[in-house]
């Protein structure tokens, strides 16, 4: 126990201290992670988060679980925002080490299997998103301490465990969905298998889904009734939820969820479906098929939902050690199975250190150069000026430049989405300048930001439409701030 | 003394009268205030001017219009008081049904509880809805039926017969409720009395497809959005609430220990299926979730759980759930018309002449008809609908107009049309004038 205890740790602290370091190696966080900060922030100078944002789309309401950004805030007290940015989620994914550890223990009974799982999970290459500062970071150690008390239910201590870890997961993330759909996907299987579900688990299943259902009324109220049942795509545009789907290929899914416990896991599910009777590996299997069911459905994002997938097939990589160690045991090989284990670890560790550091390095994230414009733009254009960027620059428009955007990833509440989002592509493509005009005015925008991943996405090298009479460069380094001049005049 | 969960159930079906009516009360009153019937002396919904309309002449085919026909001269100008006296009175013949037929008083009491603060039946009771009127003949009947007196069995059949009036979709339901309670209760009845009464409703449900020419379901509005139109906490008119929908899949599958209720498996999908072909028919739909939600609830309460702290939590979570999805929905929901569209309707009545053609939205040609009791031609036809609604020139809508003779447009609510686009936009023309307006409810006038 005492050796297992140190090897854990070994474990989490290699992690972790991976981790950190190519979080902090790394400049800046991620694009989306900077709409995180501004609601912290907020939350540590006024105690509530901006559910009324004047700078975001110009203006709007926005609705959303804000656990995540109250807990933030608490670090933020101690330490600077965007240092808690980068230390506690790093910290928070480098503790599903020791959950993944706990839950594969759980079901094989085996240490070494476990631990093997726990060292799996610490080197996830899709879990290195280090500088991203982002919910998932909260929300995948409280769904798998969900899970494992769920697995231990019939202990009474569990039982609170399980309600206050679900209760935080249920105002940390809508996504929470996917342990209830994984929970009825259980019981489903679980029928078909003829293995009896316990009145406790039927009933934590039954307070989850009417408290999940309680709390998403509670906060989305009014989403609902605005979006009706679209409620659950976000509002995002129709173009941008293809991102939703693979842009990946396949052979990069399995590298980012490590090639060997993908292989494994698919012959564990396969045994464990057909031949063995693990109950627990049950529920695992039941929450992979939810994941894919979402992903299918375009309700949660591939990346995380690849996360999720990777530690539990992660998990379930423990029960095909477990098998591979009980069967060397009866080999004549049985004295060489420490040898086996330290291979295995060779095999695993450069397969998904590589492309777990690999990933890191080439995260979404401005560099320095990328900001300058907009800290430009903050002491130099007047307060109540608003400024157009391609759609992922829009929080740094109200994060670093505190100025109005045209729209940036929250989609939710916004009316005519699609239409502003073709417009924004307009702007930047559009040869005539009427036409751009027209749109500026309409979403009263004074400056327009070219830089170089707009040209990158919108394949362009400049503005078609600019005139000197109606445009005016006013900086020009890596990216280029033109102000816009004219007002288009229409006879009602 | 510690409250358990055994006193309040026995608390609640004890003095279940006084709290179903405290509840009728603070519900059905809430959304009729709030919408202004009693001040605007108005029905709500476009289906019950519909049915009023539909009873003005009476013949064989439209032989269940009767008492609409009957209440609308006897109650005169408080015409608007007949939903709610019909809504009060189906409240009353589930509430006795259910007390001769259930010796479960707590499942009567969340039944009807549910009843009551259910979306989809707010919005029945509070106007006129063909649904109610055919559940109350169906409870009428088997109430009939259920009577020890041979004589009164004999005449249970011909408020079932009525119910064959609908259409053949409800006949249906007719012929499933008769077959299923004539095998349920088979020791009651004699074996000849049952089938004859059979077969006579299926060959009168026959006899109005082949003689009365009815259509398998009365396709009044088409069901654009299965889920939207199902689940009132997504902006749906009407609906149920999600906790609820919850339970009854809840209850559904947990259907199967009674066998007595085993039909409700071929039921429910038969339900669906007409919800889907007619977004009305969800209030048969509505009905029977509102059942299985109801045996699931008594199932949580009258269950050891073994997680007992977890049970109390639970049952307040469902409680609360469907308390805040009926508050929402009565905060939010504005039935038609409006106190508004009354004002320009009343001022249409009185100052429209005879050969005026008025155009409006196809939802508002029955109150429109309804109000403007002169002999002003309203133009009816979809495709014209979208003709004028979403021409974007002059020389398209001009010549539709004209030839259509069309030269008042009523405009219901004008922030609902987008100002840019379509018609509104045209109505800027020197040729439209606006010559009534109340709030967004606006008349216009085409030279």
């Amino acid at each position: 126990m005492e050796n297992r205890n140190k090897w854990l740790i070994a474990i989490f602290v290699f992690t972790l201290c991976l981790r950190l370091l190519l979080a902090f190696s790394v400049d800046n966080l991620t694009y989306d992670s900077y709409y995180n900060v501004r609601q912290v922030e907020s939350i540590v100078d006024n105690g509530l988060p901006l559910f009324d944002d004047d700078l975001s789309y110009s203006g709007r309401d926005i609705r959303f679980l804000p656990f995540f950004d109250y807990f933030m805030a608490f670090f933020a007290l101690f330490l600077p925002v965007l240092v808690v940015a980068k230390l506690i989620p790093n910290i928070l994914v480098s503790l599903l080490v020791i959950l993944a550890y706990f839950i594969s223990f759980k079901i094989t009974k085996n240490e070494i299997s476990s631990l093997v799982s726990s060292l799996i999970v610490g080197i996830l290459p899709i879990l290195f998103q280090t500088n991203r500062f982002a919910i998932e970071s909260l929300f995948l150690p409280l769904i798998f301490l969900s899970i494992y008390s769920f697995m231990n239910i019939d202990k009474k201590q569990y039982m609170y465990l399980y309600v206050a870890s679900f209760l935080l997961l249920s105002i940390t993330s809508s996504a929470t969905i996917l342990l209830i759909l994984g929970f009825l996907i259980y019981i489903v299987l679980s029928f078909i298998e003829y293995k009896k579900v316990n009145r406790s688990e039927m009933e934590l299943i039954l307070f989850s889904v009417f408290f999940y259902t309680w709390m998403q009324f509670i906060f989305f109220k009014d989403v609902l009734i605005n979006e009706g049942f679209n409620f659950i795509w976000q509002n995002i545009p129709n173009e941008i939820i293809l991102n939703y789907l693979p842009r990946l290929s396949i052979l990069e899914a399995l590298v980012l969820v490590s090639i060997i416990p993908f292989v494994t896991g698919i012959y564990v599910v396969y045994q464990s479906l057909f031949k063995s009777k693990y109950k627990n590996t049950l529920l695992i299997i039941s929450l992979s098929v939810s994941t894919t069911i979402l992903v299918w459905l375009r309700v949660i994002e591939f990346t995380f939902s690849l996360a999720f997938f990777g530690v539990m097939l992660a998990i379930l990589f423990s029960v095909f050690f477990k098998q591979i160690l009980l069967y060397f045991k009866k080999t004549k090989f049985s004295k060489y199975q420490n040898h086996a284990i330290i291979l295995t670890i060779i095999v695993l560790i450069p397969s998904a250190v590589i492309p777990s550091i690999s990933y890191a390095l080439d995260q979404d994230t401005p560099s320095d150069i990328d900001i300058e414009p907009f800290l430009w733009i903050e002491e130099n254009v007047p307060k109540n000026s608003g400024i157009t960027t391609n759609l992922k620059e829009g929080h740094l428009v109200t994060y670093f430049s505190q100025r109005r955007n045209f729209m940036d990833d929250e989609f939710s509440l916004i009316d005519d989405i699609e239409e502003r989002f073709n417009e924004l592509d307009v702007v930047y493509t559009s040869s005539f300048e009427t036409q751009a005009l027209k749109i500026f005015d309409k979403y009263q925008q004074n400056y327009i930001v070219l830089s170089e991943i707009s040209k990158k996405d919108y394949n362009i090298t400049a503005l078609d439409y600019l005139s000197s009479n109606c445009f005016e460069q006013v900086y020009n380094n890596q990216a280029t701030i033109y102000k816009i001049k004219c007002e288009l005049k229409t006879n009602d | 003394m510690k409250i358990t969960k055994k006193i309040l159930i026995e608390h609640f079906t004890r003095f279940d009268k006084i709290y179903l009516v405290l509840l009728f009360i603070l519900v059905i009153s809430s959304f009729l205030v709030q919408n202004s019937v009693f001040e605007d002396e108005k029905l709500l919904n476009s289906a019950s001017y519909s049915h009023v309309i539909n009873s003005q002449e009476i013949s064989f085919s439209n032989l269940h219009y009767f008492p609409v026909f009957v209440f609308e001269k006897f109650l005169g100008d408080y015409f608007y008081f007949f939903p709610i006296l019909i809504g009060i009175l189906f409240l009353v013949l589930i509430y006795y049904f259910l007390s001769l037929t259930s010796k479960d008083k707590f499942f009567r009491f969340v039944f009807i509880g549910l009843i009551i603060t259910t979306p989809a039946t707010i919005y029945a009771l509070t106007s006129l809805s063909i649904v109610i009127y055919f559940v109350m003949l169906i409870i009428f009947g088997f109430l009939m039926l259920n009577c020890d007196n041979k004589k009164v069995n004999y005449f249970s059949i011909l408020p079932l017969i009525i119910a064959t009036y609908f259409d053949f979709f409800s006949s249906i339901i007719v012929l499933i409720f008769v077959g299923v309670y004539f095998l349920i209760k088979r020791k009651k009845y004699e074996k000849m009395f049952s089938i004859i009464y059979f077969i006579v409703l299926f060959v009168i449900g026959i006899l109005q497809v082949v003689i009365n020419k009815q259509k398998f379901i009365l396709n009044l509005v088409e069901n654009q959005g299965i889920i939207t139109n199902l689940i009132s906490d997504l902006g749906a008119i009407s609906g149920v609430s999600f906790f609820l929908l919850i339970l009854s899949i809840v209850g559904f599958f947990s259907l199967y220990k009674k066998r007595k209720l085993l039909w409700l498996y071929l039921f429910v999908p038969y339900l669906f299926v007409g919800y889907y072909l007619n977004v009305n028919y969800l209030l048969y739909f509505s009905f029977v979730l509102i059942f299985l939600a109801t045996h699931s609830i008594c199932s949580l309460a009258n269950r050891k759980w073994s997680l007992e702290g977890l049970s109390k939590i639970t049952v307040w979570l469902i409680v609360l759930g469907i308390v805040f999805s009926t508050t929402t929905y009565l905060d939010s929901h504005e039935a038609l018309p409006t106190s508004d569209n009354v004002k320009t309707l009343t001022w249409m009545g009185n100052n429209l002449k005879v050969e005026d053609r008025v155009f409006t939205q196809s939802d508002f040609v029955d109150i429109v008809k309804y109000y403007v009791k002169n002999d002003v031609i309203l133009v009816q036809n979809d495709e014209l609908y979208s003709k004028i609604y979403d021409s974007t020139y002059i020389t398209d809508l001009f010549p539709v107009l004209e030839e259509e003779n069309i030269n008042i447009i009523y405009l219901p609510n004008k922030d609902e049309l987008r100002d840019s686009e379509g018609l509104v936009f045209l109505l800027k023309n020197e040729r439209f004038k606006m010559i009534y307006s109340s709030k967004n409810s606006e008349v216009w006038e085409f030279n």
